[in-house]
């Protein structure tokens, strides 16, 4: 028997919305100060506008949803769900009055995009975006890798108490430390230490390669935000083939790398544990998968003869490849090229690398290294089982920070987040072979968006069906929350409406 | 679950320094990927002549 929510938990609800959004509202301070400093005046007045709906949405639940509750698993759950899809309805508004976008689903698209770390954009006439717009879709990324809840959670949310089920709901679940809070600001650290490490990294070659300082500096900043983040956007048209710089390629391949890494392998590493790094079951899936990535994507290049030598083909393949295996989206040639020159099997290679994607509690999508590995354990055991005595107890161990006895359970756990990718990944799939596109570009924009790469091969455009876009875009937000929180959120709403 | 719950203060020097070590480790995961890509594309061009 479904129970329908009482008055008390859409308040708390409400609430614990309302200070994510409110969250939203602050972040809006950065993009509005790069305005004023650029004298970006007509930016500046959509930032206001945007803060201004963030400040009073928040403040409207403040007042309005006031309660002392704590919230509860299912709440968390909801609040995940629920706050990430208002946070883009809302956060939209400074898109949309930029004037870059055809409609408000376009500029949602690119807000969830952001948020999610996925890369694919709907915006027209990037090359001539203001610095406040650039720097806003830039930060979202930054943050969304983060997660938008660890953000509240560090900042905004006081008690500890009930804020592990919305930092479970974002699709994290690993504390890497005792308390909450704690873990968020340890995530913080983490991005903030490579954010002071990467970023003069990338402005010295930015400057090398002769830009200014001021622009080689913004242009560092942002794509450093976007590579730690795997978000994949650039402030160019051209993405990173913009730069045409090895050394640029090379630091953005490492960042971007270490931003698809566990932040809970990131912490055991930073705190002395190195030895983690090869021990850990997502560090082994991640080199093998993306080992058998770079062997399709290679045998399709070399059978067509893509590049002449060997330094072109190692720098393109590997750079793709890696970009695609990290969901980060980034990319050295033109969208077109995966279709007219690279060919089916190349980018069947890395559609297999955006498919499986980075490690969980990263900024990273699609199935993530731990599920992969723990299926092939699983298929493992039950190799071992069928081969051994009935009476023999058969173990398979498993490592990730400490190690693990393999259960039928956590297999199964894992096998069902993967059947739901595949699912969001075949529905985009096939609403993209209805509207008219090939099959292999379908599945390549569908994988990329259900596994938050942001990789395209030209499908996604802001000439594609409105149909598609919306298709997308729940893919985008359903992939990048594992799920839980979306079923969690349907759950609730027809629990509202058939509740008793 | 561990309780380096010391390492958040990155204030401390030795912190800095074990931060860069872990900073290192990940370069070197990098680097050891782009070997395998280069094995990979090596081989290919052997067979392939």
């Amino acid at each position: 028997m479904l129970l329908r929510p009482r008055a008390g938990d859409l308040k708390v609800i409400g609430l614990y919305t309302g200070r994510i959004i409110l969250g939203v509202g602050l972040l809006m301070a950065v993009p509005l100060a790069t305005a004023l400093v650029a004298a970006e005046w007509g930016p500046a007045i959509d930032f206001v506008i945007g803060m201004c709906a963030c400040l009073a949405f928040g403040l409207l639940a403040e007042i309005g949803c006031r309660t002392s509750r704590e919230p509860t698993w299912t709440h968390g759950l909801v609040v995940a769900g629920f706050s990430w899809l208002a946070a883009t309805a809302i956060g939209a508004i400074p898109h949309w009055l930029s004037g870059h976008y055809g409609s408000y689903l376009d500029a949602m698209f690119d807000l969830m995009s952001g948020y999610t770390t996925t890369g694919l954009i709907l915006i027209q006439d990037l090359d001539h975006v203001s610095h406040a717009l650039n720097m806003w879709r830039h930060l979202l990324t930054y943050a969304g890798g983060q997660g938008i809840i660890v953000i509240a959670l560090t900042f905004l949310v006081g008690g500890a108490s009930g804020a592990y089920p919305l930092y479970v709901g974002e699709g994290k679940d690993e504390r890497l430390l005792p308390n909450v809070i704690r873990t968020a600001r340890a995530i913080w650290l983490v991005s903030l230490v490579y954010l002071a490490v990467g970023t003069p990294i990338l402005w010295l070659i930015a400057v090398a390669n002769g830009q200014s300082a001021a622009r080689g500096f913004l242009h560092a900043l942002w794509i450093f935000m976007a590579a730690w983040s795997t978000g994949g956007f650039a402030p160019q048209s051209y993405n990173t083939y913009y730069y045409h710089s090895l050394p640029f390629e090379l630091a953005t391949v490492i960042i971007f790398v270490a931003g698809s890494l566990n932040f809970a392998l990131h912490w055991a590493v930073w705190t002395g544990r190195r030895g983690e790094i090869r021990r850990n079951i997502e560090t082994l899936s991640f080199t093998v998968t993306i080992a058998i990535a770079m062997l399709v994507t290679t045998a399709g290049l070399m059978k067509l003869g893509v590049y002449p030598d060997f330094l072109a083909s190692l720098r393109k393949m590997f750079y793709q490849v890696a970009s695609g295996h990290t969901t980060t989206g980034f990319a050295t040639i033109y969208s077109r090229s995966f279709v007219r020159q690279w060919g089916p099997l190349a980018m069947l290679g890395i559609t297999l690398a955006m498919a499986v994607g980075g490690s969980a509690c990263s900024t990273a999508g699609g199935f993530k290294g731990i599920r992969m590995g723990l299926v092939f354990k699983g298929l493992v055991l039950g190799v071992r089982r069928a081969l051994s005595p009935e009476r023999a107890h058969v173990v398979v161990k498993w490592h990730h920070l400490r190690t693990r006895v393999l259960d039928e359970s956590t297999v199964f756990s894992a096998m069902l987040v993967v059947i739901c990718y595949v699912a969001i990944y075949a529905l985009g799939t096939l609403v993209g072979v209805l509207c008219g596109y090939p099959l292999t570009e379908a599945l390549f924009d569908a994988v990329s968006a259900g596994s938050n790469s942001g990789l395209s091969c030209g499908v996604t455009s802001p000439a594609m069906p409105a149909l598609l876009k919306a298709v997308y875009l729940l893919s985008m937000w359903a992939g990048r929350l594992e799920f839980m929180s979306v079923f969690a959120l349907g759950g609730y709403l027809i629990s509202i409406v058939r509740g008793r | 679950m561990n309780g380096n719950g010391d390492y958040l203060d990155f204030r401390r020097w030795r912190n800095i320094a074990s931060y860069l070590a872990g900073i290192g480790v990940e370069i070197l995961f990098t680097l050891l990927l782009a070997g395998i890509g280069m094995l990979i594309l090596a081989g290919f061009w052997i067979v392939g002549g």
